[in-house]
């Protein structure tokens, strides 16, 4: 397998309570990586770690065999992409306006907007079908707009990588289809997607390689064929389930059979 | 598509290129104003002529050494302070987070007073006001500082700090010779009166550095809108950035509390009127300048010209303004 992003006897924590322990991992390239877990368990603190975001306690984090941790802002944003789960969204800014943000890391330190920026923009706008809405305000936009809005200005910073915190927590069921298709496409174009997902069944659907945390630690990798079953979600989430096909795409499916979630549970 | 992007672009881009033209011609049509006015009136044409070095010479005494160097620093000191507001209330996402607000200018004032009870003049009192004020800045910062820096805490820690200076100048006008007390009390309202040729010429000095210096900010200052995670993770170097913003937007406020005195609400309205007039997000620093300098031009002119007999300081109008400026702001934002 090959991948860019390595993760290397990693170690995530803030003085004396360790987040996560030793967790070493490749993230395959061009594919759509879901890290998933139960509440708490440092889904999002690994996102936040491999771009820079958290000091690491240990361990290293590889992109292209050079430590992330070392790389200048500029260098990193040029390769990877964060959507953090709840970003600030200025008043009254439009998308285009919000889009052309993602060009930072390409511009020269004190001038801005040359027509590549904007051709680059068109084409952000163009991938998330954000076209039409370009001159809106974005708090004139539904969830799901808006999400896509932000989509748009990740992907204005061209990395070959992106990473999203959990991009389907604030919108209904037809929109979280939606952005899920809408980060597949982005895999279908070469992207690498990384993913926190909370929801199990989403990401054993829609992603390509789970990275599952639990215990401190990572728990299993793999394609969500090959690892999820009733024992991992029990393993997991300390939830009784049945895993059957998902009757549209065939993937592993969890259906919880006990409401009780058992003592001692991670 | 290509074509699409144009006609999206152009219906904001030129918006704010007619603003920011309107704003500059503006300015123009105040500047000569406030040139023509007084006591001994001069036309236009007089103007025009003693700018360029010709015409009459006593009318070019009036126009050059009296009212320029007055009209040119309330343009500076307004811009500082429009811009300083901008980089201010951006960095905190709080329109509260003007410099006159979070303390800044209480530090600077403090060093001023300090100064001049000591018996310095002009130099000593910009020393003392761009040294205090820088010594506040830093102090607001390290005493707000948890694992970097959040707008609330600053903006807090701000005030409590402004409220704490404020208090100490006070003590130290009551402690003060009659004479001097009565100085640096008018001046510590905020005033253009009496403004001489050397002290337009330190201030140009000043602003042809930090006025470029801001403006070279605006970008790192979007970014930093988007929240921490996202500048950091789009290319920008948060901490210095922002370390370099408060530095920058420091020393423009404490520059003009040390030139005309902390003249309050410039800081506050300009940034605010300037995002209202440009539409889209934030603040610009250079738009919020240029509403500020024609702010504060057009208050001096009133406080010069609308009292009769009485010269007014321009930080007496500026409160007036700013408390009118307030209340239809509180009552436009509860009826919209």
């Amino acid at each position: 397998m090959s991948g860019r992003l390595q993760i290397d006897k990693l170690i995530l924590g803030y003085r004396q309570r360790t987040i996560l322990r030793d967790v070493s991992t490749i993230i395959p390239d061009a594919r759509f990586t879901a890290i998933v877990g139960a509440n708490g368990c440092g889904k999002s603190s690994l996102l936040r770690a491999i771009v820079n975001l958290v000091p690491l306690a240990g361990g290293a984090i590889r992109l292209d065999g050079g430590a992330v941790s070392t790389m200048r802002p500029r260098d990193l944003a040029r390769r990877i992409a964060l959507l953090p789960q709840s970003p600030i969204t200025p008043d009254g800014i439009i998308v285009r306006e919000l889009v052309a943000r993602g060009r930072f890391a390409w511009q020269a330190r004190y001038f801005r907007d040359s027509g590549a920026d904007a051709k680059v923009i068109d084409e952000a706008l163009e991938l998330t079908g954000m076209t039409l809405l370009s001159e809106a305000p974005l708090s004139e936009l539904s969830g799901g707009q808006r999400q896509r809005a932000w989509i748009s200005m990740v992907l204005a910073q061209q990395t070959p990588i992106l990473l999203l915190d959990e991009p389907t927590s604030f919108l209904d069921i037809a929109h979280q289809v939606e952005l899920m298709e809408l980060l597949v496409f982005l895999r279908s174009i070469g992207k690498t997607i990384i993913a926190v997902l909370h929801d199990i069944n989403q990401a054993s659907r829609y992603a390509d390689h789970l990275i599952a945390l639990g215990d401190g630690g990572l728990a299993a990798s793999g394609a969500p064929q090959e690892i999820v079953d009733a024992s991992f979600i029990h393993r997991l989430f300390g939830l009784e389930c049945v895993v059957i096909p998902d009757p549209v795409a065939g993937s592993p499916m969890a259906v919880a059979s006990s409401r009780i979630i058992e003592k001692g549970a991670i | 598509m290509g074509m699409m992007g144009w006609r999206q672009k152009a219906r904001i881009f030129p918006r704010r290129c007619i603003i920011f033209t309107g704003l500059i011609a503006l300015l123009i049509v105040l500047f000569t104003l406030s040139l023509c006015l007084g006591d001994f009136p001069v036309t236009l044409m007089q103007v025009l002529a003693a700018l360029i070095g010709r015409g009459d010479e006593t009318v070019a005494m009036v126009i050059l050494e009296w009212r320029l160097p007055r009209s040119g620093v309330a343009i500076l000191m307004g811009a500082a302070l429009g811009m300083s507001g901008a980089i201010f209330q951006s960095l905190f996402r709080n329109p509260l987070g003007s410099p006159d607000i979070i303390g800044f200018d209480a530090g600077a004032f403090t060093g001023a007073t300090l100064a001049l009870l000591a018996g310095y003049g002009f130099i000593g009192r910009m020393a003392g006001a761009l040294g205090a004020g820088a010594l506040t800045s830093v102090a607001v910062y390290a005493l707000a500082w948890k694992n970097g820096v959040q707008g609330m805490r600053l903006i807090l820690t701000g005030i409590g700090l402004g409220q704490l200076l404020a208090a100490v100048g006070q003590w130290l006008l009551l402690s003060a010779e009659p004479e001097t007390a009565v100085s640096v009390s008018v001046w510590a309202i905020g005033t253009l009166n009496g403004v001489e040729t050397h002290q337009f010429f330190v201030t140009l000095g000043f602003a042809v550095v930090l006025v470029p210096v801001g403006i070279a900010q605006t970008r790192a200052l979007r970014q930093l809108e988007l929240g921490d995670d996202v500048a950091q993770a789009s290319g920008l170097a948060v901490e210095r950035a922002r370390r370099r913003l408060v530095v920058t937007g420091g020393a423009l406020a404490a520059l003009s509390t040390a030139v005309v005195g902390p003249i309050a609400f410039v800081a506050l309205i300009a940034p605010q009127q300037a995002r209202l007039f440009m539409h889209g997000s934030g603040v610009s620093p250079a738009a919020a300048g240029l509403v500020g300098a024609a702010l504060l031009s057009s208050a001096d002119i009133a406080a010069q010209h609308l009292f009769g007999e009485t010269q007014v300081p321009v930080g007496t109008v500026m409160l007036c303004l700013g408390g009118v400026w307030l209340l239809w702001m509180l009552s436009a934002w509860k009826t919209g």
